[in-house]
């Protein structure tokens, strides 16, 4: 017996409507990619968008003039806007947690003599960190590495330290860590799929990389 | 459920979808992403998950609502906004296949993937089943275009909206409608 159009249309609809039922996308999906868009879309100042558009238009070939553009690009951010500094902050709890974050700088420059600081106190003061940060990245007798695991929660990332410690990692940290690397999308995505990642920290214990782990963390028993 | 209750609620969410990827796009309000993603995102992932599998589904979602994020001053407006995150998709899945090299980009379009001498056997199979699952395996016979065609269909879309999707035309659409219905038929015939 041949069915009829309507017949075959319906039965479509039914089964349409009962398999998409069966097939939601998985709650740790949606999860994992609600914390992803919440650290992508934090929104942007005008100067992240100017190197966003930089970063379209220049090619690999032209990479050191990128990479100067982008050092200017940070230090106006930060002779400029002074939105954010880096900031470790430590509490004890069943083992520590350290939690990594951008904060506004105010909070930072108050142990300077002047409050309301001239552009030459801002320039020395970037000057500075930045020849920290540098120093940081390329002295690796102060670098260390280690492997942890990841855990998605809804204000970023948590990183245990074979349940030592754990470093907690914000959103916005992640949004500027992810800018001011430069990560493509892909190398983002790829990095989000690994459970386990390498940390590169610096001689204060910031974090100067992050890298996908084929090897779980080797934790003493 | 009728189908002008459904149509009805189907206009309504896209209206509703239309206004809040409008105001996104101008406010960068993370509250009104979240309201596109909870009421897009098991739509686009079965759509995926129909023409994938699981873990190539969340990775492609992924990419899309991503993509979404970055070119999100690209939306014009002249497509349903469910239309252009499906075409996102889409996209994202045919270059994630060219890369598998899964897909020849031969014209698969108006041909069947099984061989005649095969077809007796999955028609022996499918008797044995249930119907919908019958149906789920019989949808799943169909060529690649022919099976996409469908799907958006029966997540209603219109064909214009199925042909800027699919970047073909309508008359094309329509036809690779007509191939997937006659095929299903074929297959889900009773025996005697």
């Amino acid at each position: 017996m041949k069915r009829s159009d309507e017949e075959l249309d319906q039965q479509l609809q039914q089964w349409y409507q009962q398999s998409r039922q069966q097939n939601v996308m998985p709650m740790a999906v949606k999860k994992q990619l609600a914390a992803q868009i919440a650290a992508t879309s934090r929104p942007t100042a005008s100067w992240q968008r100017l190197i966003s558009w930089i970063l379209q238009l220049v090619s690999w070939r032209n990479i050191q003039a990128l990479t100067a553009v982008c050092a200017l690009g940070v230090g106006w951010q930060l002779l400029q806007q002074e939105q954010s500094y880096y900031q470790i902050s430590q509490s004890n709890d069943v083992y520590p947690v350290q939690v990594h974050q951008f904060t506004p700088q105010q909070t930072v420059a108050t142990s300077l003599d002047k409050p309301d600081s001239s552009a030459g106190q801002r320039q020395a003061l970037f000057t500075q960190k930045y020849q920290d940060y540098l120093q940081a990245s390329q002295n690796s007798q102060t670098q260390r590495q280690l492997i942890v695991s990841r855990q998605f929660s809804e204000d970023g990332w948590h990183l245990d330290v074979c349940q030592q410690m754990q470093l907690q990692l914000t959103n916005e940290w992640l949004a500027q860590f992810k800018l001011q690397r430069q990560w493509t999308e892909p190398q983002w995505q790829q990095l989000q799929q690994s459970d386990w990642l390498q940390v590169t920290t610096g001689a204060q214990g910031q974090i100067l990389a992050l890298q996908r782990s084929e090897q779980p963390p080797n934790c003493a028993p | 459920m009728g189908w002008k209750q459904i149509s009805g609620r189907l206009g309504l969410a896209k209206a509703q979808s239309q206004q809040w990827m409008t105001d996104y796009q101008q406010t960068g309000d993370q509250a009104l992403l979240a309201n596109l993603f909870m009421l897009h995102a098991d739509a686009l992932y079965f759509f995926l998950l129909r023409q994938s599998n699981a873990e190539l589904a969340a990775d492609i979602s992924q990419q899309s609502w991503l993509k979404l994020l970055e070119q999100r001053q690209q939306f014009q407006g002249d497509c349903s906004f469910k239309t252009w995150l499906f075409c996102l998709a889409r996209n994202a899945l045919l270059d994630e296949f060219r890369r598998q090299q899964r897909w020849g980009f031969t014209d698969i379009t108006e041909t069947m993937l099984v061989p005649e001498g095969e077809m007796n056997a999955i028609e022996h199979q499918l008797s044995q089943l249930q119907q919908q699952r019958q149906l789920d395996l019989a949808i799943q016979q169909l060529p690649f275009l022919q099976q996409e065609t469908l799907l958006l269909q029966l997540e209603g879309f219109s064909l214009a909206e199925i042909a800027v999707i699919a970047s073909s035309s309508a008359e094309t659409v329509k036809s690779r409608l007509r191939y997937a219905k006659t095929t299903l038929a074929s297959l889900m015939e009773d025996k005697p």
